[in-house]
């Protein structure tokens, strides 16, 4: 699950803790940043995700055809 | 009318074990309340309440719920009565009300858990007496969560809630 407080920090850097919208660096000083970038970001990292979700399916049905057990799979991918 | 005097046997103190008073905070809303990438010091969720003892001796029963969560190896947890860590070693993840931690140290994955933590204080004051929920992360750089819906609906639901106790 990625939340928009990711997508935040993944723009930011400076950025060390996140209340609902208000971010702050690690002095406690408020940092401001782009939401719409921000909300952008965080549908791209989310795309990602399901990516590497999807790509993790495929990759169990190819080695289940391939003959391995759940158990082989289990060791390799986890 | 005519005036009725009560024994001050009856008034004062409450009968031990009874619930004086009752405070909470209750939040709602969409995405993750806070999160923080801070490792090695507790740090402010702003999930705060604020309770003013009738009775010195009183205990104060806290009790706080919600998702909390880390995208990395672990996180902790902890409540604080207006400075003090009530989990005894202020600034040490070492010290915790309650954690998450994966056994293999791994930290590529969301890690959550539905927490109900509670703690019996004794603040010994009738002064107002402030009590805030505060987390770590394990790992500096990885995030950890405080009210954060991991999958389904994308939205937060923490309860934090202080009851008096006689003694």
């Amino acid at each position: 699950m990625i939340f928009l407080h990711d997508a935040i920090r993944a723009l930011n850097s400076s950025i060390v803790n996140i209340r609902g919208e208000d971010a702050f660096d690690v002095n406690g000083n408020p940092v401001t940043y782009d939401m719409a970038a921000a909300q952008a970001k965080l549908t791209e990292m989310q795309a990602a995700e399901q990516a590497t979700v999807a790509h993790k399916a495929s990759a169990v049905s190819k080695l289940t055809a391939l003959g391995l057990s759940a158990d082989e799979i289990n060791a390799l991918i986890g | 009318m005519a005036l009725t005097k009560v024994p001050g046997s009856m008034v004062s103190p409450a009968q031990s074990g009874s619930v004086i008073q009752t405070v909470n905070n209750n939040l709602f809303g969409n995405g993750a309340y806070f999160s923080t990438t801070t490792a090695g010091t507790y740090q402010a969720t702003g999930h705060t309440l604020s309770i003013t003892p009738q009775f010195s001796t009183s205990k104060i029963l806290l009790t706080c719920t919600g998702f909390f969560g880390v995208n990395g190896v672990g996180a902790y947890l902890t409540i604080y009565r207006n400075s003090t860590d009530l989990s005894q070693t202020s600034g040490s993840y070492n010290s915790c009300l309650s954690g998450l931690f994966r056994s293999d140290g791994s930290g590529s994955a969301n890690l959550f858990s539905f927490e109900t933590v509670t703690f019996l204080d004794s603040p010994a004051t009738t002064s107002s007496t402030t009590y805030q929920v505060y987390i770590q992360t394990q790992t500096s750089g990885q995030s950890a969560y405080w009210g954060a819906d991991p999958a389904w609906l994308n939205h937060y639901n923490i309860t934090f809630t202080a009851q008096e106790i006689a003694q």
